[in-house]
This record gives C-alpha cells, structure tokens and sequence, in this order.
C-alpha cells in the first residue's frame, strides 16, 4: 500500500509568505502536466496498490480544465487506486468554478483542502492572496457535494489579532468543515516577509494557538496532530500516512518519495523537468529516528512496539529522560504508546531532540 | 685588549610598538648574522601570538659579531619581554647584561612600561643609552622626546643616536655606541662555575634548555653541574651560542651569554634566577635576586565537550615543559565536569595561555570568571589559601579573610585624571600619590586590591583614558577586607562554575548584573527558571527565564521530512554543547560572558 503525491507548481499569485516551489509561468502548464504524466508512467510500478493520493502546490485549482482528470487517468492507467482510495486536490477559493468542481467530481476526487488563511479581507490582501471572504463562501457552496473538506487557516499573520483569529475559526466551525488545518506562520529566508523584516512574536503566536485549540475542541474537533484537527474521524488519511511511514511517490518538480527505505527528492527546475531529465537526490531513510519526529507530532504518538521493529528500544535507550518528562509532566506513557500531554504540544522540539 | 674587553652584553627595553623587535632585526642584518633573504619581521619573537601581539614572552639571546677598529667584538643581545606579568623574568635577563638600549618612539616619548624597565634596568646597574626610533616619520619630535628622556628619566641623551630602523638609518651608530658605551663584562675565569639562568625553555631532543650568563669560570660538555636552588646535579651534553640558531660550541667562558643542555627533564627544575656552578666545585654565593616565581591570578579552564579532557591535559602539560611559571591541578565542577584549576603570573600570561590552547592544540575552552589568592583565617585557628571560590569555607568557619594588594602605577594624560580616580575609588583603590612626570603626564599611585584588577579594571581604564592610560602594578602584600563568595542559582541549584569571591559592598551590584546577564544567555526553556544571586542563604537578585511557549514544526509533511530532520538534528547538536546544571541547560557561552560586565 503506497500514497501519491502530486506537485503543481503554479498559483494565481504568490503569496508574500510562501517558500515552497510555486508560481512558475503559466505559459509552460501543458508541458508539465504531459511530462508529470510521463513521470507517472515511468516511476509507477505496474499494478502498485495505491490507498491514497494528494495533489498539492501550488494551487492545483489554477490548473487548465481537464489536466486534473488527465494526470489522474495517467495514475490509474498504471497503478490499481483502491475503490475507497481517499483522493484530494487543493484549491484556492478564487479559483474554484462550477467547470472545475464538475471536472474533479468526475475524477472521483472526493476530498479538497481549501486554502482559507484567514477570513480578514485586509489581512488577506497584505498576504497578497487573490481571494476574499465573499469569494470563499461562494466556493465553499460550489463544493457542497464533496463532504471530505478542509479548510487552512493561518496564524501569526502580520497584524493578526486574537479576534481575527477567532472571526475565522468561527467562519470555519460554521461552514461545517470536518477537518481544519491550522499553521503557524513561518517566516522562511527569501520570501518577500522575510525581507519585510517582519519577525514573528513566538509568545504571542503560542497564545494564539493556545486560544484555537481551546476554541476548537470545544466545537466538537479533535487534535490528531498538532496542526491538524477534525470531526467525526475524517482526518486527512493522506497526510497520516507520513506520520507512520507509509511509502508514497512523489511526482513532479521538488516532490519527494519515500520508496524502499530510500528519501528521493526531484529537483525544482522546471525546464529540465519539461525536458524529462529531472534530476533526484537519493539518501537512505532513517526509519527510527523519522518515526519518532513524526509520530509524536499525532495524538496516538510513538507506538513503541513498532519502533522496537525499527531497531529501537526508546524506553530503555532514553529512560532518563522519558522518565523526567513524564514526572514534569510533559510526555505520557499508556497502552504501549509514547505520546506528548496536551499542553507540550507546541514545545514538542526540544523533547524530539531528546528522544531521537 | 683582554678577550672580555671584546664582549658586550646588552638587551634593549621599549615600549610596546615603539620599535624592539625592528631594531634586533636590524642589527642582526647590519652585522651579517642573518642574510637578508632570511629575514623574516622580528625574527626573535618566534611564536605566532608574540608577532601577532608585538610582544615577547619568551627571551631569546643572540651572538652578533662586529668589527670595530680593527677588532672583531661580540655583542651579545638579550631580548626580554616587556609586559609587567613577566617583570620577573625581565628583571633576570637584565642581570645578565651590562647595558641597555631604551628605545624611544620619536612620535611618542616615554611611555609607563619604558619607565617601569629602564628602572629596573638601573636598580640592576645596567648602563643605559638611549635611541630615539622612527626618525622618519613627519611628525618624529627627536628633540622634544630627548629633552623628555632627560627631565623624566634624567638620563643624558646627548648622544642618542637618532635612527629609524624600520628604514635603517644610523644603525651603524647604534653598533659603535654600544661598543663605546657599554661596559664590558668582568669576571675570573679561574674562578668555579657561576652561571645565571635568566631563561629556559623545552626542547624535544635535548630537554630543558638553559639560557645562561657566565658570571664566573667556564663550562662543556662532561662538566657535573648542580642547580643551587634545588641543589639537583646533571651531566652537561651540549654548550653553544645563538647566531641566531642554537650553535654547540666546545665551551662557554665567563662574559659569554649562551645556552647549557644536562638532559633536564623540565624547566620546572631551571628556574630563571637560578645558578649554576660545579657539584663538585661549587662558588661560595649564587647570584643574587632569586626567588621562586608563584601565580597570582587563577581560573578555571575546561574543555567545551567534555570528552576532550585529556587533551586539555596534554596541552597544558606541554605549554608547562616550556613555561615553569603555569600552574595547574586537577578541578572537578559540578556544572563543567573535568578541568583545571590553573594559575598565572597575570592576566596577559593568563590571556596568552588561553590563546595558545585555543590555537595550537585546537581546543574550546570554557574558562571561568580570574580568582586570585585568599588567605582564610578559620574560627578553629587554621590559615587556608583558597584560589577557587568553590573551595572557601562556610561564613561560620570563616574568622576573616585577607586578599591580596597591589600597589598601582597608572600614567595618564592629566585629562583623564578625574575619570581614573574615580574608577580607582570604585575599585577599592587607595590614593597614594600623584606626581606631574611632565605637562601631558601624570602618574597615580593607588593601593588597590587585585581582586579588583582582575576584573575588568584593564577595559575600564583605557575606556575611561580613550586607551592613553597604561598601568603598571605589584603585589605589595596582603589586607583584611570584607569578603564574601556571590553564589548564583539556576532553578534553585548553586552553579559553583559562577561563583565569586566579592567584596561585600559590591555584591549587590555584581549579583544583579550577574543575573540580568544571564538571564539574556540562557535560552527558554520547558519550564520557568529562576535566576538568583545570593550570599550564604540570602538571595540579593533575582530574575527569571520565562518558559518556552512555542518550539515547534508548523508543517511537516512528505516534502518536509529530510529537511526537518536536518533540522532538528542542528538542534539536538546545540543541546548537546550546552551545560547541564541541575535541570537547566547553560550554554558555554554563559560562562563567558558574565567574565565581561559593563561597568554601570
């Protein structure tokens, strides 16, 4: 059993925060859409058991109506996609029209990720997204008949108060959204709020987060990982997958996969990728100590039989300081699990390093 | 014309950058000792930190040869080193000579170091002759500067010769003046053995090495000679002479200035001071003035990673082979682990012996804040010497405590006067004297606690002086003061690698500025960290270090992973360099930077 995922590199508008490889030239979709699709034919084992598959970015949304179909016909023509297999594009809410949610409901895409930040209109346009609220409720009805939906929202935007935060949660507890996931605003070297100059003020984004989760779980959600949560179980299986190793291909320019106990890497030019000589870097995967950086990321936590299989008896290897966190009350020890308590969430940094 | 008559032996005394080293290499050239091509920028200053710093820390003798009238003499150089730390070792290589050279910078006059040798150079019964340096430059002042040798100094700078070594000029009449001036050395050849040691240093093959004066007789090799301090016999393996490479000859004669091997095992056991005569012969009197040279200022020394203890060890017990005056013994800190207590002659021996670890043995070093020597009068009777603050006795045991003075010299521009009186008193000083040396010099007397020098005074003064001030000291002996040790604690842990021994009136100063210090240097961590500075149990500050909030990955998906692992595995790398103290993670850099205070 192995995920997909897939990079479309291009968006209406780069956003003023945004460090992933995104915003290439429109002009040169087609082409990359046909060599993704001769990506997957070369690297997809023949009759691969595929659960599921994700097409991120960027903003798959932006894409030309009936790539999305083409590239996902190009999986299956290759792979056997499981009937219940969970399969997700992300969207922007400008970008969401009646032609493309017609054309992903006949893909069997039965899971979007809308990309909301936030529902403050001044903030939005200081972060240079293309959309508005209005445009986000229009689109959130447009996608009515995909149950499966998640919304991003941001925190730790310049000029983001307590009570902007709040306003879209509420906006995103209201729409009903089964699954919202919530990231702290990194400022990475390069972009343009790097070069702004803003920094981001570590205590009050924690107070932020702190006032999120309290706000979500009392709407019912629950925190499976520490930026994601969700109601009734829909978590993001896709994304899961990572947490727990499960192998997955990535394709496309600066996609990465995790096949045979190997870390690919495609390199991010795309004009070479066009030319289908895509350059990958290859190292080994270092199950045990991943598993245990991305495990305790989730609410289930470090299932310690499983690492064991990895070659690694934390308990024992790390008694000292498992057993100081668990006094201080940071890690708990249940069921054969070593998961973080509620509140070490946010500091979860520190107690990895100790732990890996 | 005797062979004596022949023979000069000279040193040259200046101020730091007023021109030494230049000098020696140009007298070098002129007489043919060294080739030009072999040439290298102040060829006796033969480590890197001495080039670098313009100093000399070991000495380092030189034969030239110089015809005169038909004769052919030796000169013999004796370079010293020219910082206070070392004064002791200045003062040897002085007795082994019978004239020195004052440099003088024409541009600058006479600087406090250049009075404090030419002193100890006329206590020593040297003649001296001055040369006023950098004729060349446009705004040289030879007369003026020779007028202020005179009426400072009182010295008569008639026949100064006027030279620029940097360019060469009058080098010759330095030659001819040394040979006219200078007298030349006495002493019975007949006589037993007398041999002043003003220096000594570590070879790999031939052990320690030792840098004598023949006062009296001759020695070589097969001669049995005894130490008279330690009274330690040796065989003699070689005798040669510096031209400027070590060079054996057959024997060295009274008036020589050369070098005697015995397959010493370490310089420990060829003190500078020392004489060496015959073990079976001895002469009736060592030379005068030896005495065993002690550390005055301390601190600790440990390695950053821990796991380099042992070649922390290896280090300083190779810089020791070679430098008899460096202390050290084992020091176990509760929060640096394994080290070393070590101790100094000052703070630039002090400085120098970091820098030397750090640079030629490749090590990170944590050193703790410089302690000097207490004595401990116990309630039960007993007298302790206490080095480390860690190792002082309990309030209750304590009866009192004395610590050791300095008597301070500082010249200053009159300008500055107010501002380094004011840091004098700040320091515990007390106003001996102030004498106008001339209209742009005065000169401060202060009895001042070392204590208190070890502790940024060197920064304060030539901050407060925009770096004229200089300063020049010596231990005068030892006072009852009111001392107390400043413990600081992490997280309600006495960190022992942070405690002072402190004045009592200025412990609240230093504790509060002690904990906003590290408060600043400590990184959040999981939990709030208190930070306070006591006495005995008596918290006198306090601050804290709020706890973590946020330290965390926002997103870490498929694409992330390598990259965040690279992440926090950077992360887990600086976690490791830090110091465990109690529960509080300190990071190396904590331990240093509270050694520098700002003076509020």
């Amino acid at each position: 059993m192995r995920g997909i995922y897939i990079h479309i590199p291009f968006c209406a508008r780069r956003c003023s925060y945004c460090s992933f490889v995104s915003g290439m030239p429109h002009d040169k979709m087609r082409l990359y859409v046909d060599a993704l699709k001769r990506e997957i034919d070369d690297r997809l084992v023949c009759g691969d058991d595929i659960s599921t598959i994700y097409l991120g970015g960027g903003t798959p949304s932006v894409l030309y109506r009936g790539a999305i179909s083409d590239i996902l016909s190009a999986v299956r023509s290759k792979a056997r996609v499981r009937a219940d297999a969970e399969i997700t594009v992300e969207c922007n809410p400008d970008s969401v029209t009646d032609d493309f949610v017609a054309e992903i409901l006949s893909a069997d895409v039965n899971r979007v990720s809308v990309g909301l930040q936030t529902d403050n209109d001044e903030l939005l346009k200081r972060i240079c997204r293309p959309h508005d609220r209005a445009g986000f409720l229009r689109a959130w009805e447009l996608l009515a008949p995909i149950k499966n939906k998640s919304i991003d929202l941001m925190l730790g935007l310049p000029a983001q108060t307590k009570e902007d935060l709040l306003s879209s949660l509420s906006l995103a507890t209201l729409s009903d959204a089964p699954h919202i996931s919530l990231y702290a605003l990194k400022v990475e070297e390069g972009t343009p709020l790097y070069e702004s100059g803003f920094a981001v003020d570590d205590d009050f984004e924690a107070d932020l987060y702190d006032m999120a989760y309290e706000y979500l779980i009392s709407h019912g959600y629950e925190r499976y990982e520490v930026s994601n949560f969700c109601k009734n179980d829909m978590y993001s299986r896709h994304n899961s997958s990572y947490w727990d190793l499960t192998e997955y291909y990535g394709f496309g320019i600066s996609a990465h996969s995790l096949l045979g106990g190997k870390r690919i890497a495609n390199d991010d030019n795309i004009d070479k990728y066009i030319l289908g000589n895509c350059d990958r870097f290859v190292e080994d995967s270092d199950a045990a100590s991943e598993y245990i950086m991305l495990a305790l990321r989730t609410a289930k936590g470090i299932d310690l039989d499983r690492l064991r299989g990895y070659g690694v008896d934390l308990l024992a290897e790390k008694n000292r300081k498992i057993t100081e966190y668990i006094r201080q009350g940071f890690l708990i020890n249940e069921k054969g699990f070593l998961r973080l308590n509620d509140h070490a969430f946010y500091i979860m940094n520190d107690i990895i390093c100790d732990l890996m | 014309m005797n062979r004596l008559d022949r023979i000069r032996n000279f040193c040259i005394i200046a101020h730091i950058d007023h021109g030494k080293s230049t000098l020696a290499d140009r007298l070098m050239e002129y007489t043919g000792t060294v080739a030009h091509r072999d040439m290298t920028d102040q060829l006796l200053d033969s480590m890197d930190i001495e080039r670098e710093r313009g100093i000399t820390i070991k000495l380092t003798p030189v034969r030239m040869k110089y015809d005169h009238n038909g004769d052919e003499y030796e000169l013999n150089l004796i370079d010293t080193p020219g910082h206070v730390d070392f004064n002791y070792e200045v003062s040897r290589s002085l007795a082994a000579c019978e004239g020195a050279l004052l440099v003088v910078d024409a541009t600058q006059g006479v600087e406090a170091q250049t009075l404090a040798n030419v002193y100890l150079a006329i206590d020593n019964d040297l003649t001296v002759l001055p040369v006023i340096n950098k004729i060349d430059l446009p705004s040289a002042d030879p007369e003026g500067v020779k007028k202020e040798v005179e009426d400072v100094i009182g010295l008569s700078a008639e026949d100064a010769p006027l030279i620029s070594a940097k360019d060469g000029i009058n080098i010759g009449e330095v030659l001819q003046k040394i040979i006219d001036f200078f007298p030349s050395p006495k002493g019975d050849e007949n006589a037993p053995l007398k041999a002043l040691i003003f220096d000594s240093y570590y070879d790999n093959y031939k052990g320690a090495v030792c840098l004598v004066r023949i006062k009296d007789g001759k020695v070589k090799v097969g001669d049995k000679i005894m130490m008279m301090a330690t009274g330690m016999a040796y065989d003699v393996t070689e005798v040669g002479i510096f031209s400027p490479k070590a060079t054996p000859t057959d024997e060295l004669r009274v008036g020589d200035v050369g070098y005697v091997c015995a397959s010493i095992k370490n310089v420990s056991e060829t003190a500078p001071g020392d004489t060496i005569t015959f073990a079976e012969d001895p002469c009736a009197e060592p030379c005068p003035g030896y005495k065993k040279v002690l550390p005055v200022v301390y601190c600790g020394i440990f390695p950053a990673d821990g796991s380099k203890y042992n070649d922390l060890r290896d280090a300083l017990e190779r810089l020791k082979l070679n430098d008899a005056a460096l202390f050290f013994e084992q020091e176990n800190s509760a929060a640096l682990g394994f080290g070393f207590r070590c101790g100094f002659l000052g703070l630039l021996h002090m400085e120098i012996i970091e820098e030397r670890l750090e640079r030629e043995f490749n090590l990170d070093l944590i050193t703790t804040a410089p302690s000097v020597n207490y004595k401990v009068y116990k309630t039960n009777g007993e007298v302790v010497t206490v080095t480390n603050p860690s190792n002082l006795p309990t309030m209750q045991e304590i009866d009192h405590i004395e610590e050791p003075i300095v008597s301070a010299d500082i010249y200053t521009p009159p300008e500055y006067i107010g501002s380094i009186m004011e840091l004098c008193q700040d320091k515990r000083g007390e106003y001996k004297d102030m004498v106008y040396l001339d209209k742009t010099r005065v000169k401060l007397r202060y009895i001042i606690p070392l204590n208190e020098i070890v502790y940024d005074f060197f920064d304060s003064l030539k901050s407060r002086s925009r770096g004229y001030a200089s300063l020049d000291y010596e231990i005068s002996g030892y006072r009852e003061s009111d001392l107390v040790k400043l413990d600081i604690l992490l997280n309600n842990e006495v960190c022992d690698a942070l405690s002072i021994i402190v004045h009592r009136e200025k412990a609240y100063v230093r504790g509060r500025s002690l904990a906003e210090k590290l408060k600043d240097v400590i990184p959040r961590q999981m939990f709030e960290i208190p930070i306070q500075a006591s006495i005995g149990n008596k918290v006198i500050a306090r601050e804290t270090v709020k706890a973590l909030r946020k330290d965390v990955l926002a997103k870490c998906y498929g694409g992330d992973i390598s990259r965040k692992k690279k992440l926090l595995e950077k992360q887990k790398e600086g976690k490791k360099r830090m110091r465990q103290v109690g529960s509080v993670q300190v990071p190396s850099e904590a331990f240093m930077s509270v050694l520098k205070l700002d003076d509020k």
